[in-house]
């Protein structure tokens, strides 16, 4: 690792993959790759990439300790697992006749899912380079469909399980997932990523047709040496619901891109997002939520607890278009700065082209309340057990929005962990 | 269609009032720009050599840099070559004693422009109740400066920044470039290699300024692009109040305007920097108007200094322009308050930066936009706690009306810290006039285009309320003219 990666090197492998697929599939391969290459590997030159340089992070050797965590797992779940970016189809228990793996749809000349590959939210597919890589280098994935007015019985529990430090493998792995929802359809979705990939970029559609609903929490415990980039596009049409949870421990370099495009009346999208970082992690969230239909509402919430040297960043978008009156969009940033040297970026945007909307965007970054703290001191609380308290308390409020409680015992489960592993940066003044 | 929008339709019809042009003679540079050019304008002005070394190396760093893209502005490019860098009024080298040796036509300029009573008695030479002082920029050149010797009494300089190259070059030396400097944006590098005019201002050690000073800035001949340059020194434990406004003639080209203004507080000193703007905003296609990327930035050098933007800008086709502070100081304060409107075509990208760098500082960002017609309104601004500015604060609310569902509303602020102290809240919000207070003021019989301008300036009170007197009146009313009739 620490190597220089250069474009060439990410695409090498490129031109190999067209053995075997069809014709769209190439052609869809071919744009990526010819995108990428003309954008190249974002630096922060880029302006959405400011704050977090991966042509940097790429070229610079990783730092950072990783701590063995306890695998993540959800009873009763159905489970994808994916070793070190491939399908590992013998340790996971799929639901039945809904999952189709990539290279099938890749190789399938009239698979219906060549209208929505890499087509799902196009405004912002455009023009970004990572998209494009993983186009060109997508092998690995599946494609998950709800049909019409189904359920999907069980949450399906996605787990990325990245190798240790040692065997990371820098010329990146790239995975690709479509999740379609059809009319009404509803799903649960976890996705939990472990380990420490050398490069990765993981890049999931999705596809909410009318009324349908998905549920999607995502947990980051990358080690402190992972370089990650994930993308969740997502199309949520008429009175169709996103409610997603993001949690994250950033890494070498950790970033997550929630880009939605709400195309129906009354679409929603509610996010919600915690993450805890410390050491010389980096932790990105960049949100765009384009709404493009008339009556549609979304909301935003980011808590971040900040500690060590570590790095940060927020950068929320709200994009309401001319024929999206009456949005209503809000969003929200909190940062809690625990140590002298971490460090957070926010920028919420708005970015507004129809009059009759409602958007509010508010931004917090400080200490820790010191009133709060004196209160509780003053009823006999030990400071370091009210400085958890207070830390715990910041974060709990993000947990509250999870509504499925095995899914929320999850996430509260990841914080318990990274608070006792951080007891120490949290408990104390640095 | 409601009688509202008829009113509001026909208001969004109203020309610009202050569209005319008065001919003077001028003397022109060559066309184009070049190094011939900065000498032109150098030796026009007798300066000393420092002045254009300094010019000559601002130009040739100028020359390797590109046009920020950056913005959210739309605008056929601008060629550079195409722009005279220098006009003055012929008169320049004999600046007028009295009142009667001042060109007539120059008078009735002024006159049209409106400038209060009060001022143009300062003109006449009558003995004002309310003092102001005004240093008249016309054309790049200054023609008229009044009560000098008031000001020279307090020991305050407030002169033309070409009589201050040649009077205080160590003033001068000390300070200019030292918080825009040279290199710092295409735009300032251009002004610092060809600004023609504009005030200087020195206040020395615990002073406060016996009035509010005032420049009165206005672009006149065709074709010229204006650079001024203001520099204003506030000495220890002083106090200055400086008012800018500005109008300009109608005409059909785009006229580009790139104005750099230095402000240094120094240890207790306070600088209070308000600005009307309205110049020509181009007509209700959007053809014209004036284009206009201004670097502001003041310096808050010493402890417990504190230095204040106010702005209320409603003209300009294009408007690139983010009034900044660098809190240096420990306790030092910088605020910001700002109203931009934006009609028909235009397009504002403003905002502000707060950087601040020492202990204790405070910064205060009220920032309001209305858009309206096909306008497209931006805010952008940075703050920034560095890691040792420990206990620094900062609070920014910014808030967009939206009128008319062409219009565009946007807010880009930009928040990092470094410092685990330093407290940061930011609030923003975007919605339209509300239906309910404008049914409001209807039922109680007030009429639609009254109501409008009712609501506006209620929206904006905050930053009007930190207007000086004088320009508080004008700029109410210049909210209300520019907004009335452009609810939808």
């Amino acid at each position: 690792m620490g190597e220089i990666i250069s474009i060439d090197r990410l695409l090498k492998s490129a031109s190999a993959l067209q053995t075997g697929t069809a014709p769209w599939a190439g052609a869809l391969r071919e744009q990526g790759r010819e995108k990428f290459s003309r954008l190249g590997i974002p630096d922060r030159r880029r302006e959405s990439w400011k704050y977090s340089d991966l042509a940097l992070a790429l070229t610079k050797a990783p730092k950072g300790t990783s701590v063995s965590r306890v695998p993540l797992a959800l009873d009763g779940s159905y489970l994808a697992v994916f070793e070190n970016g491939v399908f590992d189809a013998a340790r996971s228990k799929l639901p039945a006749d809904c999952i189709v793996p990539l290279a099938a749809v890749l190789a399938d000349s009239a698979s219906p899912f060549a209208k929505t590959l890499g087509q799902i939210n196009g405004a912002e597919q455009t023009g970004h380079a990572i998209l494009g890589l993983n186009t060109a280098r997508m092998e690995e994935g599946f494609v998950l469909r709800i049909p019409k007015g189904e359920t999907l019985s069980n949450p399906l529990h996605i787990r990325f399980n990245w190798p240790a430090e040692e065997t990371a493998d820098v010329d990146g792995r790239h995975v690709r997932l479509l999740v379609e929802l059809e009319e009404g359809a509803e799903a649960t979705i976890l996705e939990t990523h472990r380990g420490t990939p050398g490069f990765a970029t993981v890049v999931t559609e999705l596809r909410l047709a009318q009324t349908a609903k998905l549920t999607h929490v995502r947990i980051d415990q990358l080690g402190g040496a992972s370089r990650q980039t994930a993308i969740t596009l997502g199309d949520v049409s008429k009175a169709a619901q996103y409610k997603g949870f993001y949690l994250s421990e950033g890494g070498h370099f950790c970033r997550h891109e929630a880009l939605f495009e709400l195309t129906g009346d009354n679409a929603n999208v509610e996010i919600d997002g915690a993450f805890l970082v410390t050491g010389e992690s980096h932790c990105d969230n960049t949100t765009v939520i384009t709404h493009a239909a008339p009556h549609t509402t979304s909301r935003q919430a980011f808590r971040g607890v900040l500690s060590g040297s570590s790095k940060s960043a927020y950068q929320g978008c709200v994009k309401v278009r001319p024929e999206a009156q009456k949005t209503n969009a809000y969003q929200m940033s909190r940062a809690l700065l625990l140590s002298r040297e971490a460090r957070i970026a926010t920028k919420p945007e708005l970015e507004i082209f129809a009059d009759d909307v409602k958007c509010s965007h508010g931004a917090t970054a400080g200490e820790l309340d010191m009133d709060a703290l004196f209160f509780l001191r003053t009823r006999g609380i030990p400071e370091e057990e009210a400085r958890a308290m207070l830390v715990e308390a910041f974060l709990q409020e993000a947990l509250d929005t999870i509504e499925r409680a095995d899914l929320r015992d999850v996430a509260a489960g990841t914080i318990t962990d990274w608070l006792s592993l951080h007891a120490t940066e949290v408990t104390h003044a640095g | 269609m409601t009688q509202e929008m008829e009113t509001l339709e026909e208001f969004a019809g109203q020309k610009y009032k202050y569209g005319f042009v008065s001919d003077i003679e001028s003397e022109f540079a060559p066309k184009g720009l070049s190094e011939d050019v900065i000498r032109f304008i150098s030796a026009k002005k007798d300066e000393p050599d420092w002045m254009l070394d300094w010019r000559l190396a601002a130009y040739k760093r100028w020359q390797a840099m590109r046009e920020p893209d950056w913005a959210k502005l739309h605008y056929p490019r601008v060629d550079f070559d195409d722009l005279y860098y220098y006009a003055a009024p012929k008169s320049d080298k004999t600046s007028p004693k009295s009142l009667d040796e001042v060109d007539p036509e120059l008078l009735e300029t002024y006159k049209k422009l409106g400038i209060p009573l009060s001022e143009q008695e300062i003109l006449a030479g009558v003995e004002p109740k309310n003092r102001v002082a005004v240093d008249a920029v016309f054309d790049s050149v200054s023609v008229v400066t009044t009560f000098k010797e008031t000001l020279e009494e307090a020991g305050v300089i407030f002169c033309p920044i070409s009589e201050a190259i040649s009077k205080y070059p160590e003033l001068v030396q000390k300070y200019l470039g030292t918080v825009v400097p040279v290199t710092d944006n295409f735009y300032a590098t251009l002004n610092s290699a060809v600004f023609s005019d504009g005030s200087f201002v020195y206040i020395p050690e615990g002073v406060r300024c016996p009035m509010e000073l005032s420049t009165y800035f206005r672009i006149n001949a065709s074709n010229t692009g204006q650079f001024e340059r203001t520099l204003i020194i506030a000495d220890k434990n002083s106090y200055v109040s400086y008012l800018e406004g500005c109008t300009a003639p109608q005409r059909d080209e785009n006229q580009l305007h790139a104005a750099v203004v230095e402000l240094v507080a120094l240890e207790g000193a306070e600088i209070k920097y308000s600005t009307v703007q309205n110049w020509y905003p181009g007509d209700e296609t959007g053809k014209g108007g004036i284009y206009n990327f201004v670097t502001k930035r003041g310096d808050c050098r010493g402890d417990h200094s504190k230095i204040s933007w106010t702005q209320v800008e409603t003209g300009s086709a294009i408007t690139w322009k983010y009034p900044s502070c660098i809190l240096r100081g420990e306790n030092s304060q910088g605020e910001f308050y700002s109203i931009a409107i934006t009609n028909n075509y235009q397009q504002a990208d403003t905002g502000t930066k707060m950087i601040h760098l020492g202990k204790n500082t405070k910064s205060r960002i009220i920032s309001k936009g209305i858009s309206a017609g096909h306008s497209q309104n931006t805010y952008r601004g940075l703050v920034r706690m560095h890691s040792k500015a420990d206990g620094a604060r900062n609070f920014t609310q910014c808030d967009s009306l939206l009128m008319g569902s062409d219009c565009g509303a946007h807010t880009v602020p930009y928040i990092e810290s470094r410092n685990r102290s330093a407290m940061i809240e930011h609030e923003a919000t975007t919605s339209k006039i509300s239906e309910d207070q404008l049914f409001y003021c209807l039922s109680r019989g007030i009429d639609a285009e009254e109501a409008v301008a009712l609501i506006v300036n209620g929206f904006c009170k905050d930053v009007l309320q930190q207007l000086p007197m004088e320009f508080a009146v004008e700029a109410q009313k210049l909210v209300g003219i520019s907004l009335e009739g452009s609810v939808g």
